[in-house]
């Protein structure tokens, strides 16, 4: 049996300490030798339980109420330590800092194999082995600490495969990456699978990728398994997917839609190729497309709000991040910053916040009339709020209260003006009833709107949100992004960093693409998403939906599957 | 004896009282009774620097050639001696070699400073002029008379300075010839004519602890040059840890 | 963290293994703590000086990060040579010179600062202590830049319990990950109108609690995670092997042997004949 299924899950239930609820209910689970299993499911479905259990990690490690029996190559996980288990199962976690330890690569590959006390000519053997699987051959002598989000997620996986395990359990290893670092990883997995028949379980809301590698999906709700089988079988189930939180494919979803109508009759595709195989056929594509859904926002002043001249940075590492950018935003506008790692974003956006400052004399940046150059602090966030990217980094008091109030209080403001405030902003954001809560014992999607509360309150004019949507789930995501377009429904004028281009698609009035300090690409979202050339370089790949429309050559750009449908609709 | 005779004397005693209290006063030595043929000499005996000369011998002989006194100098080169108002000859002997002859004529109390020729010999004592020798056997010849006029056995000083390169110890001889011989491991010689202060090098003395220090400083240029040449190529390893 | 990283280039001195350059910067801290003159730390220096020459040391770089270095020892030495002028302090130089006043500072009584003086013994201590902070700067820089930092915990996991070892060296990893970190919490706290106003060292201190609390629970959360992902690596369970191997080439040698001589001649001198003593 351990032969064959080497991860057994019988009746497995599990309490963590102090729950009532439990966080995974009666799953019954076989995983076939060399399968890849990826499980999908919204945050707090179980899904990084479900991982832990099966790398040993719970009951180890994570105490609570293990009910069940979790085998895995033969061996259950409640009778063997964390190390006798780990020579056969690896977990990898979603933060991959915490799995570095050496100071070169190789020394950090060689670290476990190292603590099982092997010959040095097994190490080395294993050392090849990882790099090799990992991509990571010519970085060997090269400080972990140097490496980019992927090379990073990479080595741990890397330190786990030179254990040998049979069986490698990631924990959602893509939601920190940028989209390089991404298709790094799924190429990493994808060769994990074809070249060396590694059992993988991972979690992931990358439905899109998933599609290719997995052999078997199981959607996870609540704890239990709501759904499992081939994606082919899973992503047939739109409207369950759709009510656990589970995003379907762009292509799935809009054959969906057309088999409503009674166009598609097949099974629903998972990829571009199928449908566009069905439009191909079935669609005029000399129809032309009459509706012009303009997103833009035409600025209400001709003097733009944020103005930006001949902005260089450098930093003391010699790096140019920003070399001569040439801005104006207007008021009211839902700017998507884009762009690879390293290409300016961050810098460019800290620079509007006043949290960095130019490198040249001559550089000017005005917001709403503030030099922020010149400016004090205390002024600069009268006008610009920021929020970063990781809401821990920003939680700084005991409740929520006193973290929406944190700004309001460093400014001096009145006791009565800060509490009317906070009672605004805790009713715009959904935070009511929270208010004594600790905002680390709440879900990440909540801590973001604490964060983001805490600098409303301030009300500045300008917001700017960075990769908001990191480590959340689609749900989450969409509705962050509800919360950023009804303020600046209000009139803010937000300021979006992110590589999720279906949430750009969908709410930005303007994209800006940066590469290599440098704006490369500025205007509507349609506009951009057409010069799929230039976008190249940047390693951003527009919505699936988009890229769909551009293959097809149709004469607009979509930018959703609803606009899709409403064209083919007519 | 008659009334003028008597009267002659008394005049005498007091002129003769009289210029006691007045010259009670003048001389250094303070005496108690006044002696009318003994007067004191006092004597500074110096080297060619200057330097007092302690335990010089000093002789003293009447016209005669008879020695009347034979002393030395104290620690800080004087000897006081108290003779008969005569005159006499002077001689001043260091290390048993007359370094001053002259007369002296004691009419009345004397204070002289006498400038002998004694010179400062320094003997620096090192290994290839940059090791110092801490202990050697040092003897001196006088060439002339065959004698040996100083033998040291012990530890030579290092003199602080910017630099330590010798050992040395500083001697007063008399002027004259001598042969300098030094002694550790091995021996080496110089013959040298004193007639000033000067300092004489034994470049070529070895001692234990300095052989040492040069086989050590040997050893580490050579390990230097070899590192530097082997250094700027990739060698075969020669061990490595298992 | 230090003053100057590793770069891994291909000199003399960075082909050396990491055992024979401790062994270089062992005698070199050993001779520090024997000499007090200024003359045999001059040799000293000029011979670092080479040493960083041969390891092509990037003299503007560290000039441009140690510069508060040489400051300090200059500032410190000479201050602290101020109290060196009683004759009891001297022994090799001849008291009368060592002594010898050439401005008197503070009379004897002052309170808190007793007898100050420059006085030319002084001046020997201070210059002696100041080549001695600046030929450290220079050997740790020297060290720092022609070995990486693997050889160096290599080396010491050799001499220190393996566990002590790898917290040492998971403590230097996650140095920069936590600074980071801590920058991130500032500027987030400074976004938010946060800064440090009151010249009240009391408001000072209780307006750091918003930074230092979640840099706190920050570092705590990355140890735990550590702590378990170096578990599921079979941390601590047998004795590890040691993957790296001290290989010794003709220079380590030859380098060995010089640096032992040279600090036994150097020893053996200031043991024997009062070299390097005040």
């Amino acid at each position: 049996m351990p032969e064959e299924y080497p991860i057994i899950l019988e009746n497995v239930s599990f309490y963590y300490k102090d729950s009532r609820k439990p966080a995974l209910k009666n799953i019954n689970l076989k995983v076939r030798r060399g399968e890849t299993v990826v499980l999908v499911g919204r945050t707090g479905a179980g899904k990084t339980t479900m991982i832990y259990s099966i790398g040993g990690i719970i009951p180890n490690y994570i105490k609570g109420r293990l009910k069940g029996d979790v085998i895995i190559d033969g061996m259950n996980t409640k009778e063997y330590s964390l190390y006798e288990l780990a020579q056969h199962v690896g977990v990898v976690m979603e933060d991959p800092e915490a799995h570095i330890v050496a100071f070169t690569v190789e020394d950090d590959v060689a670290f476990g194999p190292c603590n099982l006390g092997l010959l040095r000519e097994e190490i080395y053997k294993r050392i090849e082995f990882a790099l090799e699987a990992t991509r990571l051959t010519n970085l060997r002598k090269n400080n972990p600490y140097n490496l980019s989000g992927g090379e990073k997620q990479s080595l741990a996986i890397a330190g786990i495969l030179a254990m040998r395990p049979d069986i490698l359990a990631l924990d959602e290893p893509t939601s920190m990456l940028d989209p390089l670092g991404r298709e790094r990883i799924y190429n990493v997995l994808r060769s994990l699978k074809e070249k060396y028949g590694i059992t993988m379980i991972f979690s992931s809301h990358d439905t899109e990728r998933i599609v290719s590698l997995a052999d078997r999906i199981i959607v996870l709700y609540k704890g239990e398994i709501i759904l499992e089988g081939h994606p082919s079988k899973v992503f047939q189930e739109v409207d369950i997917l759709e009510k656990v939180g589970v995003p379907v494919p762009s292509a799935t979803k809009l054959a969906y839609l057309l088999r409503k109508d009674g166009i598609w009759n097949n099974l629903l595709p998972l990829t571009l190729e199928e449908i566009y195989n069905f439009l191909m056929k079935y669609i005029n594509v000399k129809r032309y497309f009459t509706k012009h859904l303009e997103k833009q926002v035409k600025p209400k002043f001709i003097k733009p709000i944020i103005k930006i001249r001949n902005l260089i940075h450098m930093y003391p590492n010699k790096i140019m991040a920003l070399r001569g950018i040439n801005l104006d935003i207007y008021e009211g506008e839902f700017v998507a910053l884009i762009g690879q790692n390293g290409s300016g974003k961050t810098t460019l956006a800290r620079h509007i916040a006043g949290l960095l400052k130019p490198s040249n004399k001559d550089a000017e940046i005005v917001v709403d009339g503030l030099n922020i150059i010149k400016a004090r602090m205390r002024d600069i966030i009268k006008k610009v709020g920021y929020v970063f990217q990781i809401p821990e980094h920003q939680i700084f008091h005991s409740t929520t209260r006193e973290e929406l109030e944190f700004g309001l209080r460093n400014l001096g403001f009145p006791e009565n003006e800060i509490k009317k405030r906070v009672d605004e902003v805790a009713s715009l954001l959904g935070l009511k009833g929270y208010e004594n809560e600790w905002p680390l014992s709440l879900d990440r999607g909540k801590r973001f709107r604490i964060v983001l509360g805490s600098i409303l309150a301030i009300r500045p004019k300008i917001i700017i949100v960075d990769e908001p949507t990191t480590g959340q789930d689609w749900n989450d995501s969409k509705y962050i992004c509800e919360i950023l377009r009804k303020i600046n429904a209000e009139g803010h004028t937000i300021i979006m960093i992110t590589h999720e281009m279906d949430l750009v698609a969908s709410y930005a009035t303007r994209v800006i693409a940066l590469y290599k300090g440098q704006v490369l690409l500025d205007g509507n979202p349609r506009n951009v998403f057409t010069k799929l050339d230039i976008l190249r370089k940047t390693w951003i790949q527009p919505p699936q939906i988009t890229r769909l429309g551009l293959r097809l050559k149709l004469p607009s750009c979509f930018l959703t599957i609803d606009e899709f449908y409403d064209y083919l609709r007519g | 004896m008659d009334s003028v005779d008597y009267k002659k004397y008394i005049l005498l005693s007091i002129i003769l009282l009289i210029s006691t209290i007045f010259n009670s006063n003048q001389s250094i030595l303070s005496y108690s009774y006044m002696n009318n043929n003994r007067e004191i000499l006092q004597i500074l005996c110096v080297d060619m620097e200057n330097k007092p000369l302690n335990k010089a011998e000093v002789i003293i002989k009447d016209l005669n050639g008879k020695t009347v006194y034979n002393g030395t100098t104290n620690s800080t080169g004087w000897i006081y001696i108290e003779l008969p108002k005569e005159k006499y000859i002077l001689k001043i002997l260091w290390l048993k070699t007359p370094v001053y002859m002259g007369n002296i004529s004691l009419t009345k109390p004397l204070i002289e400073k006498i400038q002998c020729k004694v010179y400062h010999l320094t003997i620096a004592i090192n290994l290839l002029y940059i090791i110092p020798v801490r202990h050697a056997k040092i003897t001196i010849i006088n060439t002339t008379s065959k004698k040996t006029v100083y033998t040291y056995i012990g530890e030579i000083k290092i003199p602080y300075r910017l630099y330590i390169l010798s050992a040395e110890k500083t001697l007063r001889l008399p002027a004259g010839n001598y042969t300098v011989i030094v002694e550790m491991l091995n021996r080496q010689s110089q013959e040298i004519n004193l007639n000033k202060s000067m300092k004489i090098v034994f470049p070529y003395i070895a001692s234990f602890g300095s052989l040492f220090i040069l086989i050590c400083i040997i050893i580490a240029v050579i390990s230097c040059i070899c590192f530097l040449i082997t250094g700027h190529k990739r060698t075969k390893v020669i061990k490595s840890n298992h | 963290m230090v003053l100057i990283e590793y770069e891994a280039r291909d000199t003399i001195i960075h082909r050396l293994n990491s055992l024979s350059k401790l062994i270089w910067f062992s005698g070199i801290i050993f001779l520090l703590t024997l000499y007090l003159e200024p003359q045999p730390l001059l040799i000293l220096f000029i011979f670092e000086l080479f040493i960083g020459y041969l390891a092509k040391i990037p003299w503007r770089k560290i000039l441009a990060r140690a510069w508060w270095a040489f400051i300090f020892s200059i500032a410190s030495g000479y201050s602290i040579s101020l109290w060196v002028n009683q004759p009891s302090q001297f022994t090799n130089v001849p008291k009368e010179f060592a002594c010898k006043v050439l401005i008197q500072l503070t009379p004897e009584g002052t309170p808190l600062l007793g007898y100050t003086a420059i006085t030319y013994g002084g001046l020997l201590w201070g210059t002696a202590a100041t080549l001695k902070i600046s030929i450290a700067v220079i050997a740790a820089c020297i060290l720092s830049f022609s070995t990486s930092i693997s050889d160096i915990i290599f080396l010491w996991s050799r001499f220190l319990p393996y566990r002590l070892s790898f917290i040492i060296t998971a403590g230097m990893r996650f140095y920069p990950v936590m600074v980071d970190k801590t920058q991130e919490i500032i500027i987030a706290a400074k976004s938010r109108g946060w800064e440090i106003s009151s010249r009240n060292p009391v408001k000072r201190v209780k307006s750091l609690f918003p930074i230092v609390f979640p840099a706190i629970r920050e570092a705590v959360v990355l140890a735990e995670k550590m702590a378990l992902a170096v578990e599921a690596r079979a941390f601590g369970v047998k004795k590890p092997t040691n993957l790296r191997q001290i290989s010794f080439t003709y220079s380590d040698f030859f380098f060995i042997l010089f640096n032992v001589f040279i600090t036994g001649i150097l020893t053996y001198m200031w043991w024997f004949y009062g070299f390097g003593r005040l």
